[in-house]
């Protein structure tokens, strides 16, 4: 999934260098702060880990093919947020430079999708999803999750940041399907290795992490390994996090909308394919048709763009479509969702409250 | 030379050869000087290079098939029309061996320590170049543990690669020794008084030879990307 000098521009491999620099120099101060002495020699040692991980290729199942791990995740939980994200990009720059994995223009867009997005955006939620407690299968399998979700972000943004360069004529919506389609694939079998190796740690079935010793006073990453970071005042807090989100959801909201395609979707495409025209003739006085009234008056800016926008008038479309309305609709789009989430998660997290497991 | 001067020019040639328009095909060889004096000057094996392309390529080259058949508005070279896709195409493919070869080229020449020396010199935390050393020296190491842990499976008469369950428990195994490894060297290392940052040996001086390197590669950078001497060439389109 690494992306390669060809596919980018300057501007956004020089935007996600700049990005990216900016969390790894506040990752190292916050490291410098939490643990003075204690994380290089263990983030060192175990971002070696990665490279030799990826020596014990797997047998994929059902393909034919072998695979072997990626192991962004696995860093981040075991060594926390910060000391991960530095691994992961030392583990980057290594095979960028040593293994033209990668390009080095692109080393700044490399390091958000497989570092940044595991470890500050990921891995901080999944206290979250293995906080029922000190159930073993918990955090494998919120290790699992989370790995797939981290490999999805990551793919997702390998598409916007190749369609903003603008290197290749692929349209939006195909290089986004067969990006996510695949890697929703390859994701699965990193989330279960990745989960099936969480649990194993945790279910204390390694040798070394039972030394009694190391469980008194073992480091914190190891403490980490078999739990999960629960720690408090690790990682970013709540308030923080949803920060980054909200930031990220409104860039996505404001910038992505432009490149929403003018061209008919597949669906609609395809309708058009067997009917001969764009949309089915709407039932006049069904309960489709009044339904479709009360939708019309709801959205209040249906179609992505306010109504007659200039692009109707001109007549030509051009993409990316650089609109004011297309971009308040992704806004809009972007904090109504995030509430939702919000007030769901509100909602769910009354249910059942976190049980501290530290 | 100087590793600051080698990574700042060869980042500078990454910039402008990013900016070439997608369907810049004429104007490409120059570029390729730049990995091809990297060559010369580290006498790299040009089949050592080939090999390690072969391995990069195929991404791009699915990248750029479908190019011919996405953009198909007609344009006129000196053999008849043809797509404009296959502009594009043969653009992608070409900045991808030009920026993946002097990508190769200059790991071949800069060993890690010297890559620490240049990243600390332009800048770079001292953590991450910290981290570098540290991945560097540890890197064969646990290597080593990886092929002890695959030989015990083959050893058990396991044929092939194991399945996804076995692959874990020795992952799992593998991870145990490391952090195992890394704990012991962290105590070690904290006893001989490391205070989180590894001690760098100072950098040598930025000589004149070296200025006059850098500044060489950034004109000629310049003259690609300011003077376009190819344009209005035949084949270079807009």
């Amino acid at each position: 999934m690494h992306m390669s000098d060809a596919l980018i521009s300057p501007a956004v491999g020089g935007g996600f260098w700049v990005v990216s620099t900016g969390a790894i120099v506040y990752a190292a101060t916050r490291l410098r702060k939490e643990s003075p002495a204690g994380a290089p020699a263990i983030a060192g040692v175990l971002a070696g880990f990665v490279f030799a991980a990826q020596m014990i290729n797997f047998a994929v199942p059902g393909t034919g093919s072998s695979g072997h791990l990626g192991g962004g995740m696995l860093l981040a939980i075991v060594l926390g947020p910060w000391a991960g994200l530095i691994a992961v990009a030392s583990v980057l720059m290594v095979q960028a430079l040593f293994f033209a994995d990668g390009g080095l223009l692109a080393l700044g867009c490399n390091i958000f999708n497989l570092g940044v997005i595991p470890s500050l955006l990921v891995a901080p939620l999944l206290p979250v999803l293995s906080a029922s407690g000190r159930d073993s299968q918990q955090p494998g399998l919120a290790g699992g999750v989370g790995a797939w979700f981290a490999l999805m972000i990551g793919a997702f943004m390998v598409t916007i940041q190749t369609l903003l360069s603008e290197k290749t004529a692929l349209p939006f919506s195909l290089f986004a399907t067969a990006m996510l389609g695949i890697h929703a694939a390859i994701g699965v079998v990193e989330g279960v290795v990745t989960a099936l190796v969480v649990a194993y740690v945790a279910r204390g079935r390694v040798a070394e992490m039972r030394h009694p010793w190391r469980r008194r006073h073992g480091l914190a990453s190891c403490r980490r390994a078999a739990s999960i970071p629960v720690l408090p005042g690790e990682g970013p807090t709540a308030p923080r996090l949803a920060a980054v989100f909200m930031v990220i959801a409104i860039m996505l909201g404001t910038t992505v909308s432009w490149f929403a395609s003018t061209q008919p979707d597949g669906l609609e495409w395809a309708i058009e394919r067997i009917h001969g025209e764009a949309e089915l003739a709407a039932d006049e006085a069904g309960i489709a048709a009044r339904l479709g009234r009360l939708q019309e008056r709801a959205s209040f800016l249906p179609d992505y763009a306010f109504p007659a926008s200039a692009e109707e008038e001109s007549g030509a479309e051009s993409w990316p479509v650089v609109d004011a309305g297309r971009s308040l609709s992704g806004l809009s789009g972007a904090l109504i969702t995030i509430s939702l989430v919000f007030v769901v998660a509100g909602l769910l997290m009354r249910r059942r409250p976190i049980a501290p497991t530290a | 030379v100087d590793p600051r001067a080698l990574l700042l020019a060869t980042l500078a040639l990454l910039v402008a050869l990013a900016a070439e328009s997608r369907h810049a095909v004429v104007s490409l060889p120059p570029f390729a000087l730049f990995p091809l004096h990297l060559v010369v000057l580290g006498r790299i094996r040009l089949g050592l290079l080939g090999r390690r392309m072969l391995v990069a390529l195929p991404f791009l080259a699915i990248m750029a098939l479908p190019a011919p058949l996405l953009e198909t508005q007609r344009v006129p070279t000196p053999w008849g029309e043809c797509a404009l896709g296959w502009f594009t195409g043969a653009s992608l493919l070409g900045r991808g061996v030009i920026a993946i070869s002097a990508a190769l080229a200059l790991s071949t020449i800069l060993d890690i320590p010297r890559l620490g020396a240049g990243l600390r010199g332009l800048g770079c935390p001292a953590a991450l170049v910290t981290q570098l050393s540290l991945l560097e020296r540890y890197l064969l190491l646990l290597g080593d543990e990886a092929t002890r842990i695959r030989q015990a499976a083959r050893l058990r008469a396991l044929a092939g690669a194991p399945g996804l369950r076995l692959a874990a428990a020795m992952l799992a195994a593998l991870l145990g020794r490391s952090i195992d490894r890394a704990e012991r060297i962290h105590l070690a290392m904290l006893q001989r008084g490391f205070t989180g940052l590894l001690p760098h040996p100072p950098l040598a001086p930025f000589r004149r030879a070296d200025a006059v390197y850098l500044a060489g590669w950034l004109g000629f950078v310049a003259v690609l990307v300011l003077m376009r001497p190819f344009d209005g060439m035949i084949g270079r389109i807009p």
